[in-house]
């Protein structure tokens, strides 16, 4: 690592930070468009999180600290967890051998925090909204792992920067089909952890057919700021994961190289949203199908990855 | 050695003051406990100063002799690792235990209590200290005697009579059946019980032997460590202790089958892969089926002895990984597979004690731990819920707890196996990563749930009682959270101390275990600077917010108001309304229904004012009701046709479950009644399965017999080069 | 690329496997079944161009037939048949779909450990040729073993066959073309008379499920 890289860290980090909300008017206007309509302006979110930012929290009576512990141990661990992954350059800010498996658990850990803040509420609809968060998230585990396993077979690494870096580029001509299996996988766990069509419908105002909406249905100002940030930011990290396992950029630092990622990301986003436009969310008992089926094709891809690695 | 002794000696004192002292129980509950927590604490010294200084053993051969051999007792790494953790967790129990027990002084024989906890105690530091196999039988059996009657302490209930009695036979079967033999094996082949002469009477053992061994050594051990078919006596064994015994049970009696199973493979040579792989199978089915039984628990304690079997499931991931690395050569493998082991051993113990003295508070204030029944309890005891907390947290692997340290090493032995090729060309372990994420995830759901209804929203019945929790309690729980918390944020402290039982272990020398365990272990490091980062950014976001809040009170009046919950437009919220555990669960328990097979009983609400509705839920064990009650009503009715006394009362067989549950339809009743009477009706479908069965017999047959094809040819390939090298 | 075309196609060929046994709509499952044919029939050609420029008219004609016939023929039977019969389109499976798709993810794993073990007459001309073969074969035989109604019985049989037409491209240049067309013939009969049976069923009894027939016996 040069200077060089040390010192455009620090605007790297701060567009990464900034990105977020921006990629969630990407997706609004993308469906807009779909819809024949002009769609919020783009800087709508920031506007969001700034209304939200400055109004009063309201607490319920049943609560307790750790329903307002929730929202900051959740981005906290997101925050955490931006530092381990490669959005703009090839290389993450504070990665080590190993950091996959920290980076996995700390969404988890953001998970666990955000589902204990609606149960502390005591209501049946942020119980029922939980419930569906733990039971998708613990299917989606080992799709996500099992594409980690592809993509450290095919990188013979540990450590995120590397096994979605230009060391995957080889990869794709050799076992092509491998990896675009472990991209459409990548794809249904972005789309569960992220909670979009067809798993979750952030746009839908009934509560009981949300999933991560009707967690925090009872969290209001800053923690809630705290909370749509949380999730455009997840929604950022996991996305970028994927757009860097599905286009691999050659080695060393390329001044083209961070906007077209932030292209790359904003594509992502239009994909998402005409995802969305396109198709509805699953019935319930549909969704465990998706997400087996993601691990299917990540069990797949790991045998492919193997046997070319074998012959 | 020294202290090793003083701290049993100290024991025996402890358990013969308790005794004479039946008079004035409080006393002897006072200066047992004391007795023995210094005499944990003595033995926590005695492995640390092993474990931190050298790694060379110390031994102690007592004057007289045993009637087979002798009374030798040696501290090497493996045996420090496991004292270390005995004493820490025993430590904290037996501060637990006093205020716990004193509520039960007068109406129950306590002194026999502390008697007997001592004697537990003594029998698990002279297991692990044992360097002879008569004097590990003697400890082993005393073990199980002094276990068996403290999960009895409470024998009035015939459910606690119904767990003892489970523990106590499948215990001595495993003993009997399994330990024994291996034991007579291993005594016939080096001539001696001495545990230094085994090793090298092994070194030319063929491979049969070699499988033959770790075969009973896996079913013997770890049916006292609660492999997933031999892991029936834990869930019923573990819930009806005392709160205390549970917390041992779970935390250590539980790892003595690790224990002897990774003793016997120190002493064997690298055992054939075939070994490795069964016991990845083993881990992932147990800690898969483990934690998806504890899903669907209602009590507090059943559900932690079903996690129990879900973490001695991912321990055996790791030894299965050490195992692999050994067969193929690896050194980077076995080393981090067994490292990642012994470091889980010692964090479940210490998270899995922390949640049962937890589980305890909670049934010690509540009266009960029926988790439908509780809600909103860390109002009330705010302190117990931050302990349950850290618990839970931990034992869902999550950082930056310990329980994500030893899961990290172990996710690392699983990836490092995949890239290296090895175990089915990598699939093996690929497996075992899918499940291990798998469990990762049902945790999170199993303890986001028992968190979420037993400590937060409301208090579902307003008849519970709720104790305070006295400080001894608390100051007990509090140790085994700050240690949970202290391995996890600072692991370089922790992770160099498993080196020497590693290296027993994995039979590496000690400078290539310094470079493989840095190159590998050397990023732990980095976890205390992430959790220093995830402080950083709480730190943060905590100013952030409270700026805001002050501004927006200072705009507006007054501070953050207080209100109902949102009910989505209802105003009238009752406690009643909250979502339940099993409806929290019955969407995961719904989903695994195929390897689950829950039953429901449900009668639904009629006519246009239901009276009365009911839907009750639960998940009886497989391995249970489907593989050993069948076996044992076998046995029953062949003694039955033996026995011409009988007596009143004769229907109660222990061990085997009551008859109610005898008449139920099983999963493989059902199954196998549907196919004969589908099969009688001629349907197709059943037809064609036995068709496709044929096939896929007729193919495993193709590929096994290609499998040995293979063998001999290696084999022949492995002689030309040895004969090429002699020509050369 | 050549090589990476068929590897994709073959992958493909696997998951449209799961992909039947997911689907819940008997339509979606026919058609599924026609696209997995259609890839399997270009098979022929790009292995053929593999080992020489020009692939020869052997490979052409076994492409032709099995488009003709597994692609279009077939399947407008079987969608005729699911129209006139006024079948309910639901699939009623014994298994679950998520089951089955599961159970249909382990035998694709499996058949990737068989294949290696497998010992062959000639050398395959990609390494999953064999593993492709066993999967879709075994998925075959699940989707016949765990459906209810005839038409997808016919449909696992249909599968069966693609099966067996992947392992045949190890001996394309060896068989007669005469051999592969019988089968094909053989397959169009069986499928045909399926289908006025089934028709015929329909008509008399009022539904379709071969689990009702066996309330037939003679007596």
């Amino acid at each position: 690592m040069t200077a060089v890289r040390a010192v455009l860290f620090v605007p790297e980090m701060l567009v990464v930070l900034a990105l977020p909300p921006l990629l969630m008017s990407v997706i609004a206007k993308t469906k807009a468009w779909f819809g024949g309509r002009v769609g919020p302006p783009w800087l709508q979110p920031y506007f969001d999180l700034h209304k939200l930012i400055q109004k009063n929290a309201v607490y319920s009576k049943t609560t307790t600290w750790i329903f307002r512990a929730g929202p900051i141990i959740s981005l906290a661990a997101l925050l955490t967890a931006a530092t381990l992954i490669p959005v703009l350059s090839n290389d993450s800010l504070l990665g080590f051998s190993g950091d996959i498996i920290l980076l996995a658990y700390l969404l988890a850990l953001g998970r666990m925090f955000t589902v204990l803040a609606a149960m502390d509420t005591g209501s049946s609809f942020e119980g029922m909204g939980a419930s569906r968060e733990v039971t998708f998230g613990a299917m989606s585990e080992p799709a996500l792992f099992l594409a980690f396993v592809v993509m450290a077979v095919a990188t013979k690494s540990l450590q995120l920067s590397e096994m979605i870096g230009p060391k995957l580029l080889p990869e794709w001509q050799i076992a092509g089909p491998a990896m675009i299996l472990v991209v459409g996988a990548l794809l249904v766990v972005l789309l569960t952890e992220a909670c979009r069509v067809p798993v979750d419908d952030p746009a839908t105002h009934l509560e009981l057919t949300m999933i991560h909406e009707v967690m925090v249905l009872d969290h209001s100002g800053p923690e809630f700021a705290f909370i749509t940030y949380g999730a455009a930011l997840k929604f950022t990290l996991l996305g970028s994961i994927l757009v860097h396992a599905a286009i691999p950029h050659p080695e060393g630092f390329n001044v083209l190289s961070p906007p077209l990622r932030v292209l790359e990301l904003g594509g992502l986003a239009v994909l998402v949203g005409a995802i969305e436009s396109a198709m509805a969310r699953f019935r319930l008992n549909r969704v465990p199908m998706l997400i087996a089926g993601a691990t299917v094709l990540s069990a797949i891809a790991v045998v492919l990855v193997l046997m070319r690695r074998t012959v | 050695m020294t202290l090793v002794l003083t701290s049993l000696a100290l024991l025996a004192i402890g358990a013969a003051t308790s005794l004479l002292l039946t008079r004035v129980p409080r006393l002897a509950l006072n200066l047992g406990m004391l007795f023995a927590f210094v005499a944990a604490v003595i033995a926590v010294i005695a492995a640390g100063d092993v474990l931190i200084r050298s790694p060379s053993q110390s031994t102690y051969e007592a004057a007289w002799p045993l009637s087979l051999g002798t009374a030798r007792l040696s501290l090497d790494g493996l045996s420090a690792w496991f004292l270390m953790t005995i004493g820490v967790l025993a430590a904290c129990v037996s501060i637990y235990s006093v205020p716990y027990m004193s509520s039960a002084v007068g109406r129950e024989p306590v002194p026999v209590f502390c008697a007997l906890f001592c004697g537990l105690l003594a029998a698990l530091i002279l297991l692990v200290c044992a360097a002879d196999a008569v004097l590990f039988l003697l400890s082993w059996e005393v073990m199980t005697l002094t276990a068996f009657f403290l999960i009895d302490f409470h024998h009035e209930r015939p459910e606690v009579r119904r767990g003892a009695w489970m523990y106590l036979v499948a215990t001595h079967l495993g003993t009997a059946l399994f330990v024994l033999p291996l034991f007579g094996i291993l005594f016939a082949r080096a001539g001696t019980t001495a545990f230094s002469s085994f090793a090298g009477a092994l070194g030319s053992a063929d491979r049969t032997t070699l499988m033959a061994l770790f075969a009973l050594g896996l079913v013997g051990f770890g049916t006292k460590a609660g492999f997933m078919p031999m892991h029936v006596w834990l869930p019923a064994a573990h819930p009806v202790a005392p709160t205390p015994v549970s917390a041992l049970l779970s935390g250590v009696v539980v790892k003595t089958g690790i224990y002897g199973l990774l003793r016997l493979l120190s002493w064997l040579p690298p055992l054939p892969l075939v070994c490795g792989e069964v016991l990845l199978f083993v881990g992932v089915v147990s800690g898969v089926m483990g934690v998806l039984y504890a899903l669907a628990q209602h009590d507090l304690k059943h559900l932690l002895a079903y996690h129990t079997v879900e973490n001695i499931g991912i321990i055996a991931l790791g030894i299965a990984v050490g195992l692999l690395g050994e067969a193929t050569n690896e050194p980077t493998l076995a080393v981090l597979g067994y490292a990642g082991a012994l470091l889980h051993v010692t964090n479940h113990a210490l998270f899995k004690g922390l949640l049962f003295l937890s589980a305890g508070a909670v049934l010690h204030g509540s009266g009960t731990g029926e988790i439908e029944r509780l809600g909103g309890l860390a109002r009330k005891t705010p302190a117990n819920a931050l302990m349950f907390l850290i618990g839970a947290v931990a034992i869902c692997g999550l950082p930056p707890l310990n329980g994500f340290l030893s899961e990290w090493v172990i996710y690392g032995s699983l990836f490092s196996g995949s890239i290296r090729g090895i175990g089915a060309s990598g699939g093996l372990p690929a497996v075992g990563v899918a499940a291990l994420a798998l469990m990762g995830g049902l945790a999170l759901a199993c303890f986001a749930k028992v968190f979420g209804v037993v400590f937060l929203g409301t208090p579902r019945e307003t008849g519970l009682q709720t104790h305070s929790i006295p400080t001894g309690m608390k100051t007990a729980m509090a140790a085994l959270g700050l240690f949970c918390v202290l391995i996890g944020v600072l692991p370089s402290l922790w992770v160099p101390l498993v080196r020497s039982a590693t290296i027993e272990l994995a039979n590496v020398p000690m400078g290539e275990f310094s470079t493989r365990i840095d190159g590998v272990l050397a990023p732990a490091i980095r976890l205390s600077g992430m959790a220093v980062l995830f402080v950083l950014a709480i730190g943060g976001l905590l100013v952030l917010r409270r700026w805001a809040l002050s501004r927006a009170a200072r705009r507006d009046v007054g501070v953050a108001p207080t209100v109902a919950t949102w009910g989505c437009g209802y105003t009238q919220p009752t406690p009643r309304m909250q979502y339940t555990a099993s409806s929290f669960a019955s969407s995961l328990v719904t989903t695994f229904r195929g390897v689950l097979w829950p039953e429901r009983m449900f009668a639904a609400p009629a006519g246009s004012f239901p009276a009365t509705a009911h839907v009750e839920t639960r998940a009886p064990d497989f391995a249970e009701h489907e593989l050993f009650e069948p076996v044992f009503r076998g046995v029953a009715r062949l003694f039955a046709m033996v026995r011409t006394v009988s007596w009143r009362g004769e229907s109660e067989s222990p061990g085997v479950a009551q008859s109610a549950a005898a008449h139920r339809r099983g999963p493989v009743r059902t199954l196998t009644i549907g196919m004969v009477s589908a099969l009688r009706r001629g349907s197709i479908q059943v037809r064609l399965l036995f068709i496709v069965l044929t096939l896929v017999v007729l193919f495993l047959c193709e590929a096994l017999s290609s499998v040995d094809r293979v063998h001999t040819t290696t084999g022949q390939d492995y002689q030309h080069t040895l004969s090429v090298g002699v020509n050369r | 690329m050549l090589q990476s075309a068929i590897d994709s196609i073959l992958v493909l060929a696997v998951l449209l496997n799961l992909a039947m046994l997911a689907t819940s709509r008997m339509a979606a499952c026919i058609r599924t079944f026609a696209l997995q044919s259609l890839l399997l029939a270009l098979l022929p050609i790009a292995v053929g161009l593999r080992h020489e420029t020009i692939p020869g008219a052997h490979a052409f004609v076994i492409t032709a037939g099995a488009v003709g016939l597994k692609v279009f023929l077939i399947p407008w039977i079987l969608l005729r048949v699911l129209r006139t019969g006024e079948i309910h389109r639901e699939i009623e499976p014994f298994i679950g779909f998520t089951a089955s798709v599961m159970l249909g993810a382990v035998i694709i794993v499996a058949s990737f450990a068989f294949a290696k073990r497998m010992p062959l007459p000639t050398e395959a001309p990609t390494d999953l040729l064999v593993p492709v073969s066993i999967a879709t074969l075994f998925n075959g035989l699940l989707m016949l073993v765990s459906r209810l109604k005839a038409i997808t019985q016919v449909l696992g049989y249909l599968v069966v066959e693609n099966g067996i037409f992947v392992f045949g491209l190890l001996l394309l240049e060896q068989t007669p073309v005469l051999v592969e067309l019988g089968i094909l013939l053989d397959l169009f009969v069986g499928v045909f008379i399926m289908g006025i049976i089934v028709y015929h069923i329909r008509r008399e009894f009022d539904h379709m499920d071969t689990h009702l027939l066996d309330a037939l016996r003679e007596s």
